[in-house]
């Protein structure tokens, strides 16, 4: 009958095991560099990916296209309703633009790059970790296309995805916001109609739920279901007006010293086929934020 | 020239893992429902059981690696992981007659085993901080489904591919 662990075995345990908690240590002291030959491994296996992945989006793009047809009337009913304010919405927008502009041009502002205006590389989608546990995807632009670390990366509608982590020549890595490691470092707030500004941050992901948890709320602050939950910008790694979610549902925290919310996030994050990765313009000098 | 096959073989597995696995849309079975390809452990316990154990061996911590830099944050965790499990699991499987049924059986166990020990390490180091009983009641099972319904499909070609694999080489 063979044994399980004989002497030899039981070395060659032991010795793997502090190698894995040397590697474990090593990777999370590292943090988002990535050393070369992580770089090339990525890169090589990105190329394959790629192949593989083309034809199966494609097709799975084309079952997609199959339901969209089936909800195209319901969403054509909806959307016809939601027409009839756009035109004022539009009016608004406009004169609101103007007007922003004009108090910018007073104050002497105009060549000064604001939080919010950035630049965009588009870039698709693939490959992610199968497991859940890691939230990553792969997109395939890198340094070579001007992809750095730490940039925030959305998709349509300004809805923020999550943030480059690891950067390859040809591929990079994003951390999503769902991913528990990279969560707790986004500052975000909610405008309400009247009222102050309300800042937060979003401290963590519940899979089981779904929602993301905006924490550190003043205890005095109204925040209300439905109400919105963008960057603030006051970190510096995100720029300012991401979306990030509407609120669910409000309690207290465990402390009882602020209150926190529960938030759904905008974008779906388990169906992304294209992502917008973006870079904050650089400041032209004199005014630091 | 049997290497590269087996390579190939198990580097394609590790490509539909990521790429074409994520575009099935799972969430619409459940809404909490976390199911999870471990298709290169599968085709490992396999060449283990019918190639020979040294390769599987070979294989899992190449593979492993693979995982823990494309897939994964933090390196080590699957190559340690899935070595230790094809192990194990070939060790069960000298006490067992080989069929269909036990085959499907141990894989089973061993996509179990496999995804706690990644589990315990992840909670342990602070990457995930999913509930033991959300682990078990909406992850585990679904997984062991997917991946046996896997096994049972792939089950005679892969046999003979690795048998007649390892026929021209000793043991």
């Amino acid at each position: 009958m063979p044994s399980f662990f004989s002497n030899k075995k039981l070395i060659v345990l032991l010795t793997s095991l502090i190698v894995l908690i040397a590697l474990i240590s090593y990777s999370l002291k590292e943090g988002t560099r990535a050393t070369w030959t992580e770089q090339f491994v990525q890169d090589v296996v990105g190329g394959f990916q790629y192949v593989v992945n083309v034809p199966a989006r494609y097709v799975a793009g084309f079952f997609e296209n199959v339901s969209d047809i089936e909800n195209a009337y319901k969403e054509n009913k909806r959307l016809k309703e939601n027409l009839t304010n756009y035109a004022s919405v539009e009016q608004e927008n406009r004169d609101l633009t103007s007007q922003n502009k004009e108090l910018k041009a007073q104050l002497g502002m105009k060549n000064d790059p604001s939080l919010s205006e950035y630049t965009k590389y588009s870039a698709t989608l693939i490959s992610r970790s199968y497991d859940q546990w890691n939230q990553l995807l792969t997109l395939d632009k890198g340094k070579v296309n001007g992809i750095k670390n730490g940039m925030p990366v959305i998709t349509s509608g300004k809805r923020l995805v999550g943030s480059v982590t690891k950067v390859g020549n040809f591929t990079s890595k994003v951390s999503l916001i769902s991913d528990d490691q990279n969560v707790n470092q986004i500052s975000a707030m909610i405008e309400p109609k009247n009222g102050d500004t309300i800042y937060g941050m979003i401290e963590g992901y519940n899979q089981n739920k779904g929602t993301l948890l905006f924490g550190k709320i003043p205890i005095k602050a109204k925040v209300k279901k439905g109400q919105t939950v963008t960057t603030s910008g006051l970190s510096g790694k995100y720029s300012k007006g991401l979306v990030i979610g509407t609120v669910q549902s409000v309690s207290t925290d465990q402390y009882g010293l602020t209150k926190a919310a529960q938030i759904k996030p905008a974008a779906d994050l388990n169906h992304l086929n294209y992502v917008l990765v973006i870079e904050k313009k650089k400041q032209v000098g004199g005014k630091g934020n | 020239m049997k290497q590269s096959k087996i390579f190939i073989l198990l580097f394609f597995l590790f490509l539909i893992q990521g790429t074409v696995m994520p575009l099935i849309p799972f969430y619409s079975v459940g809404n909490n429902v976390q199911i999870i390809s471990e298709f290169v452990l599968v085709a490992l316990l396999m060449l283990a059981f019918f190639g020979s154990l040294s390769w599987g061996l070979k294989y899992a911590i190449l593979f492993g690696f693979l995982i823990d830099i494309v897939y994964a944050s933090v390196l080590g965790v699957y190559a340690f992981s899935l070595t230790l499990t094809v192990y194990l699991v070939y060790s069960i499987s000298k006490w067992v007659n080989m069929n269909t049924a036990m085959t499907v059986l141990l894989v089973a166990v061993g996509v179990c085993m496999q995804q706690f020990e990644v589990y315990v390490i992840y909670l342990m180091i602070g990457v995930t901080d999913q509930q033991l009983g959300f682990f078990f009641q909406f992850r585990l099972l679904p997984t062991v489904c997917l991946n046996a319904v896997f096994t049972m499909l792939i089950y005679y070609p892969f046999r003979r591919f690795f048998e007649r694999l390892s026929d021209g080489i000793e043991k």
